[in-house]
C-alpha cells in the first residue's frame, strides 16, 4: 500500500467515526421489507403511470398475416379481463428476466405464424408474426433501447433498468398491449406483449428479477440480412460464458430460421457454464 | 429464523453503512434514508442475499445503485444549487481541516471514482469484490481506481494535507 493509500485509509476512517449514526430502525426496515414483498411491482407500475407515446416501436411485430391466412376477427377483449395470468414457470431473459408459464412456445428459430404464448428471442431481421388472439401473450427480445423521452428509469432488486409505459394499440381488430423492460447492463429488451390487456403486461413485468448468475441464451439478435452462421452463434453463447455442442465443421453454416435447434432455446434464463446443443431440425 | 437473521443483519451492518453513504456524497440524514432504501430491498429478495457468493458485496451493490437512484430523482426535483453546497470555512481545528479536505477531495472525483474510493478503502474491499459491488468488469475498477488516485494525488487540498 502506497503512502497515499495508507492516508486514504486512515482519513476516511477518521472521517467516517465523526458521522453520527443512530441505531438502526430494524423494526421499521422489517415491516417495509414485508409491505414491500407483498406489493412486488409497485414501482413497476408507478412508472406505467406516465403517459407516453411508442410511436411506430410496437408495429413491427403484426407485419405480414402468417402464411396460414389471417386470423379471424373476434371481439375485441375487455381491457380488464379479470383472468388471472398463470404466473408460475421459466424464466426468460438473462441478467434481467421475467417469468412466464412453462407451456409457452419457443420460437426463436422456427418463428412464422405462432398462434399462441410464445417467447420470441429472433429479433432483427427475422419476422416473426403472432396470430393475436385474446388471451396470446409472447415475450419478443429487443435490440434497440428504448428512447430517452419514452423509457422511464426504475430499479429491478436495486438495478437500474429502462421500462416503458405499457401502450395499447390495435391490430387486425384485435387490442394489444406491450411495455419494454431494458437492462443497460447487457442491452437487450423484453418486450412484452398480450392481447389479454394492460394488465396481463403488468402482471408479467411485475416478475422481472435480477440475477447476477444468469445470462441468456442467444439467439440470432440483429442479424440483418448478412450470413448468420453458426459459427456466429458460438462466439455469442461463449461470450456469455455458456459452452457450444454442435456438429463439427458446421461453424461456417448459415443460420437457417426454421432449420435450426437449439437446446436450451434462445432467450432461456441459464447459469454460464450451461451447454447449448445446436443441431438441425429434423 | 429468516426475520432474526434479517434483524441482526441491519443492527451490525447500520452504522457502517450509513457511513459509508456519508462518504459517498451524502448528508448524514440522506444517507439514512438512502441506506433505508438499500437495506429493505434486500430484505424483500433476502434469499438472493443470502445466497450471494459475497453477501456483503451483493449489499454494496444495492446500496451505490440506491444512491445512484436518489441523486437521479433529485437531480429532476431540486434546484441545482441545492446539489452543490459550499463547504463551510475551515475553524483552524486540525481534525475539521482534514475533514474539509478529505471532503473538497472528494467531491473533485467523480462519482463513480468516489465509489471506487470509498470501496477500496473505507469498506476495504478487493478490486473484486468492489467489481461486483458496481456491476462492472474488475478492469473497469482498475482503471477508475488509478484516475482517482492519480487525482487525489494531484489535488491541492490533499497536498497541503499530506504536507501538513
Amino acid at each position: 500500500m502506497t503512502d497515499l493509500e495508507q492516508l486514504l485509509t486512515e482519513r476516511l476512517a477518521a472521517r467516517a467515526d465523526v458521522v453520527p449514526v443512530g441505531p438502526a430502525p430494524v423494526d421499521d426496515l422489517v415491516r417495509a421489507a414485508a409491505v414491500r414483498r407483498r406489493r412486488p411491482y409497485v414501482v413497476l407500475a408507478a412508472a406505467a403511470a406516465v403517459a407516453v407515446v411508442l410511436g411506430g416501436l410496437v408495429v413491427g411485430l403484426s407485419g405480414p398475416a402468417p402464411e396460414s391466412g389471417p386470423a379471424p376477427a373476434p371481439p375485441v377483449p375487455s381491457v380488464s379481463d379479470p383472468t388471472p395470468f398463470p404466473m408460475s414457470g421459466s424464466r426468460v431473459g438473462g441478467r434481467l428476466s421475467v417469468e412466464v408459464p412453462r407451456s409457452w412456445t419457443r420460437s426463436a428459430t422456427g418463428c412464422g405464424g405462432v398462434a399462441g404464448d410464445v417467447v420470441i428471442a429472433a429479433t432483427g431481421f427475422v419476422h416473426c408474426p403472432v396470430r393475436w388472439a385474446p388471451g396470446v401473450e409472447a415475450i419478443r427480445f429487443d435490440v434497440e433501447r428504448p428512447g430517452a423521452g419514452v423509457a422511464e428509469s426504475i430499479t429491478v432488486d436495486g438495478e437500474p433498468a429502462l421500462r416503458t409505459p405499457v401502450r395499447c394499440d390495435r391490430e387486425l381488430g384485435f387490442r394489444r398491449c406491450s411495455a419494454v423492460l431494458w437492462d443497460p447492463v447487457q442491452d437487450l429488451g423484453l418486450r412484452v406483449l398480450s392481447a389479454t390487456g394492460p394488465d396481463t403486461v403488468e402482471e408479467i413485468l411485475a416478475s422481472a428479477a435480477v440475477g447476477d448468475a444468469l445470462v441468456s441464451v442467444p439467439g440470432p439478435f440483429g442479424f440483418s440480412g448478412v450470413a448468420y452462421t453458426w459459427g456466429h452463434f458460438r462466439q455469442a453463447a461463449e461470450d456469455r460464458g455458456l459452452r457450444v455442442r454442435m456438429p463439427a465443421g458446421s461453424e461456417d453454416r448459415v443460420w437457417e430460421i426454421g432449420r435450426t435447434t437449439v437446446s436450451p432455446a434462445p432467450g432461456a434464463a441459464v447459469s454460464p457454464g450451461t451447454v447449448v446443443r445446436v443441431r438441425p431440425s429434423r | 429464523m429468516r426475520e432474526q437473521e434479517v434483524e441482526e443483519y441491519a443492527a451490525a451492518r447500520w452504522p457502517r453503512l450509513v457511513r459509508a453513504a456519508v462518504l459517498l456524497g451524502c448528508t448524514p440524514h440522506e444517507a439514512e434514508d438512502v441506506v433505508q432504501s438499500a437495506l429493505v430491498r434486500c430484505f424483500v429478495h433476502w434469499k438472493r442475499v443470502r445466497t450471494a457468493d459475497d453477501r456483503d458485496a451483493y449489499v454494496h451493490r444495492i446500496l451505490v445503485n440506491t444512491l445512484a437512484d436518489t441523486h437521479r430523482r433529485r437531480s429532476r426535483s431540486e434546484m441545482p444549487a441545492a446539489l452543490v453546497p459550499d463547504r463551510p470555512v475551515p475553524d483552524g481545528t486540525g481534525a475539521v481541516d482534514d475533514r474539509d479536505a478529505l471532503d473538497r477531495s472528494l467531491a473533485r472525483l467523480t462519482p463513480e471514482q468516489r465509489a471506487v474510493v470509498v470501496l477500496r478503502y473505507y469498506l476495504h474491499l478487493s478490486e473484486q469484490q468492489a467489481a461486483r459491488a458496481l456491476g462492472v468488469p474488475p478492469g473497469t475498477v482498475k482503471s477508475r481506481h488509478s484516475r482517482a488516485l492519480a487525482a487525489l494525488a494531484a489535488d491541492p487540498s490533499l497536498v497541503s494535507w499530506r504536507s501538513g
